[in-house]
C-alpha cells in the first residue's frame, strides 16, 4: 500500500505537471494564432492602402496611369486575400464562431476585402483590365446551395487567376454590408455580383456558374 | 479528462518501472523442482500443433514433467499428428469424439488427469521457449503465489496488423510485469500459464468462461493470492494476420472483461487493481471513442463533404492540383491544448516501448513501432469500440464457443 501511494503521488505530480504544461504551452498557441492571422491581415491591410495611396497619388498628379503595375497590384491584393481568407477559415474551425478574436478579425477582414474590391474595380475601369471580379454574397445560414456555389467559384478560380473573387458574409453587422446588400439589391442568398453590375441568384449548376461567370470578360475556360 | 486519464494511465506505468526497474528481470532461483502437468487442448490445429507439443517435449526442466493433449474432436489431421506424439510415449493424449462445449470442457479433462504439482495450459496454436518453465518455478517457492504469467511473444509476424501486435504484445508484457508490483496481475493467459493445482481443486476448476483464463486470475485475487509475472519465461503465439479475425479476438477479451468485471464486482474498488486498472480501463474506451471522432470522423466528413462535390466539376482535379499553393497550409492553427498534451504522449509511449524492447531483448523495429504508434490506435480503436458494443448486446453466443476458444 506504501509502494501504491508513492507511486501515485510521483504520477499525480508528473502527470499534472505534464497535463498543466500542455494546457499552458496550448495557451501560448492560441495567443500565437490570433497574432498569426491579425500579422497577415495587418499585412494585407498595408498592401491595400499602399496601393489605393500610389492610385490616389497618380490621379492627383494627373500623371500616365501605370496600368500594368495596378493590374499587376490587383492580382497580389487578391492573392493575399485569398490566402488569409483561408487562415481565417482554418482559425475559425479551430476556435469558433463565438470566439471574440475571431469575429474581430472577420469584421476587420471583410472591410479589408471591401477595400479590396473598391480598388481592383477602379483598376478595372481606368486600365480596361482583362479580369473578371465577382462579390459573391453568403451568409452562415445557407449550407448547401453555398458550399455548392463556393466549390463551383473555387474551381473557376482555381482554372483562370483573372477571375477574382470576393466572399462577403452578409450577416456581419457591419455598415458597408447594408450599403452594399442595398446598393445591388441582394435580397436572396447566394447572390453574385458580377464586375459591379449584373447581379445573378439562384444559381445551381455548374453551368449556370459559368454563364455568370463568362458574362463580362472571357475568361480562358469561357 | 481522458487527456488526463490516459496520460496519468502510461506516467504510473513509467513511475513503477523507473522504481522497480532492478526487480523487473529477476525470477527467484527454485528451491526445489515441483512436478508439472503441460495441458494441451485442441480443436483443429494442424498447422501449429506439431510445432506445439514439440515445444513442451523440448523444455528444459530437471523436475517431473507430463504433457496432456486433450483432442477436442478434431476433423483435420490434428488428431493423426497427435497419436504420433502417443505412439512414441512423449504426451499422454485424451480424445474427444464431438467437443464444441467450450475450452474448459477440455481443459478440465486435462487438469482432472494431470498428476503435477503444477499445471501450465498451452494453446495449440502457441509454443515454449525452452526455459519457460525453469524462470516460473521459482515463484511458486513462496506459499501465496498461485500463478505465474508468461510472456506473450507475437511469432513470426508477417502482416501489418502482426508487426503492430508484435509491439503491442511486447508492451503489454512489460505493463504485465509493472502490475506485478502491486499485486493486480489478473490474468493467466492460455499460453503457458502456469496455476498450482491444490488452488484449482480447492476454489473449482475452469469455468465456462469465455475468456476462462482471465476468470481464473479473477479468482485467484479474489483469493487474497498472488499472480506474478515472469519478463523470462517467453511463450509465443500466432496472432490475428487480418482485421476481421482481430476483430473476432478482440470481440473475445472485451467480452470476457465485461462478464468478468461484473462478475468479480467484490474486487471493485479493491487494491490498485479494483481502484485503478479497471477504471482505467473502462475510461480507455471513452478516449477511444474521442479519439475516433476527432482522428477519423472529423477528417472523414470532410473529406467526404469535399469529395461529393467533385461530381459537380465532372471530377476536373487538375485546377486544384496545378492551384495548389502550399504557403497556404497553416498547421500551426490547428494546434490546440489537447493536441499538445496528446503529442507529450507520444515520448512517453516511445519510452516505454523502448524499455520494454531493450528489457525482452529484442531489436526494436522502427517500422513496427511506427505502426504502432500510428496505425495500430485507428485500427485499434475501431475494433474496441465495435467489440465493446457488441459486448454489452451480448452478440456473442455459446455456439460460437468452438471458433472462439481456440485463440488467444
Amino acid at each position: 500500500m506504501k509502494k501504491s501511494l508513492k507511486t501515485h503521488l510521483i504520477t499525480f505530480t508528473i502527470t499534472t505537471f505534464v497535463f498543466f504544461l500542455g494546457i499552458f504551452l496550448g495557451m501560448n498557441f492560441e495567443t500565437s494564432k490570433t497574432s498569426y492571422v491579425e500579422t497577415h491581415y495587418e499585412e494585407l491591410k498595408r498592401m491595400v492602402s499602399n496601393s489605393e495611396l500610389e492610385f490616389y497619388f497618380i490621379q492627383i498628379m494627373q500623371a500616365n496611369m501605370p496600368c500594368d503595375y495596378f493590374i499587376e497590384e490587383s492580382y497580389k491584393l487578391t492573392k493575399e486575400s485569398d490566402a488569409l481568407a483561408i487562415k481565417l477559415s482554418d482559425y475559425e474551425n479551430s476556435r469558433g464562431f463565438s470566439d471574440p478574436n475571431w469575429l474581430g478579425l472577420k469584421h476587420d477582414y471583410t472591410l479589408s476585402l471591401v477595400k479590396n474590391w473598391i480598388f481592383v474595380e477602379k483598376i478595372r475601369g481606368e486600365c480596361n483590365a482583362n479580369y473578371t471580379t465577382i462579390i459573391y454574397f453568403y451568409d452562415t445560414e445557407c449550407a448547401g446551395a453555398c458550399e455548392d456555389l463556393s466549390f463551383y467559384l473555387s474551381y473557376y478560380k482555381k482554372k483562370d487567376k483573372r477571375l477574382m473573387v470576393y466572399a462577403l458574409q452578409s450577416d456581419l453587422d457591419l455598415q458597408i454590408m447594408n450599403l452594399l446588400k442595398g446598393a445591388f439589391n441582394i435580397t436572396m442568398i447566394p447572390s453574385l455580383v458580377v464586375n459591379g453590375d449584373e447581379k445573378f441568384v439562384n444559381l445551381s449548376s455548374r453551368e449556370e456558374v459559368k454563364t455568370a461567370v463568362c458574362s463580362s470578360n472571357g475568361m480562358n475556360f469561357c | 479528462m481522458f487527456t488526463y486519464s490516459l496520460l496519468y494511465f502510461l506516467v504510473f506505468w513509467m513511475v513503477t518501472y523507473l522504481l522497480n526497474r532492478k526487480e523487473m528481470m529477476k525470477d527467484p532461483k527454485p528451491k526445489r523442482f515441483p512436478s508439472v502437468s503441460v495441458i494441451i487442448p485442441v480443436w483443429n490445429e494442424v498447422k501449429t500443433i506439431k510445432r506445439c507439443i514439440q515445444s513442451a517435449v523440448d523444455l528444459r526442466y530437471p523436475g517431473e514433467k507430463e504433457i496432456i493433449v486433450v483432442d477436442d474432436g478434431s476433423t483435420d489431421g490434428t488428431s493423426k499428428i497427435c497419436k504420433e506424439f502417443e505412439k512414441k510415449g512423449f504426451i499422454k493424449l485424451i480424445t474427444r469424439d464431438k467437443g464444441g462445449e467450450g475450452k474448459h470442457v477440455p481443459l478440465n479433462i486435462g487438469v482432472k488427469a494431470a498428476k503435477g504439482e503444477l499445471i501450465s495450459t498451452m494453446d495449440s496454436d502457441s509454443w515454449y521457449d525452452k526455459d519457460t518453465l525453469m524462470h516460473c518455478v521459482g515463484h511458486f517457492d513462496d506459499s501465496q503465489v498461485m500463478g505465474v504469467r508468461t510472456s506473450i511473444k507475437v511469432a513470426e509476424p508477417r502482416t501489418a496488423l502482426q508487426l503492430a501486435q508484435k509491439v503491442e504484445y511486447i508492451f503489454g508484457l512489460f505493463l504485465a510485469k509493472t502490475f506485478d508490483f502491486f499485486n493486480s496481475v489478473y490474468v493467466l493467459p492460455g499460453p503457458g500459464g502456469v496455476i498450482r493445482k491444490s488452488f484449482i481443486e480447492k476454489h473449482g476448476y475452469f469455468k465456462d468462461n469465455i475468456t476462462e483464463d482471465m476468470e481464473m486470475g479473477l479468482r485467484i485475487q479474489k483469493q487474497g493470492y498472488k499472480i506474478m509475472s515472469s519478463i523470462n519465461a517467453v511463450t509465443y503465439t500466432i496472432t490475428p494476420a487480418g482485421f476481421r479475425s482481430l476483430f473476432r479476438q478482440r470481440l473475445r477479451w472485451l467480452t470476457g472483461f465485461i462478464e468478468n468485471f461484473f462478475e468479480y464486482k467484490g474486487l471493485w474498488g479493491k487494491g490498485v487493481l479494483g481502484a485503478f486498472l479497471f477504471p482505467m480501463t473502462f475510461l480507455l474506451m471513452p478516449s477511444s471513442i474521442l479519439f475516433v471522432w476527432t482522428a477519423m470522423f472529423k477528417p472523414a466528413i470532410n473529406f467526404f463533404s469535399y469529395a461529393k462535390r467533385l461530381h459537380l466539376i465532372n471530377y476536373d482535379l487538375l485546377p486544384f492540383i496545378l492551384g495548389f499553393n502550399l504557403s497556404d497550409l497553416s498547421p500551426l492553427l490547428l494546434i490546440n491544448s489537447t493536441s499538445i498534451v496528446t503529442l507529450m504522449l507520444m515520448p512517453i509511449s516511445l519510452f516505454m516501448i523502448i524499455t520494454a524492447y531493450r528489457m525482452v531483448g529484442e531489436k526494436n523495429g522502427v517500422v513496427e513501432t511506427a505502426l504502432f504508434l500510428f496505425l495500430y490506435p485507428f485500427v485499434l480503436s475501431v475494433v474496441s469500440i465495435s467489440s465493446f458494443y457488441l459486448s454489452l448486446r451480448r452478440r456473442v453466443t455459446k455456439n460460437d464457443s468452438h471458433k472462439l476458444w481456440v485463440k488467444t
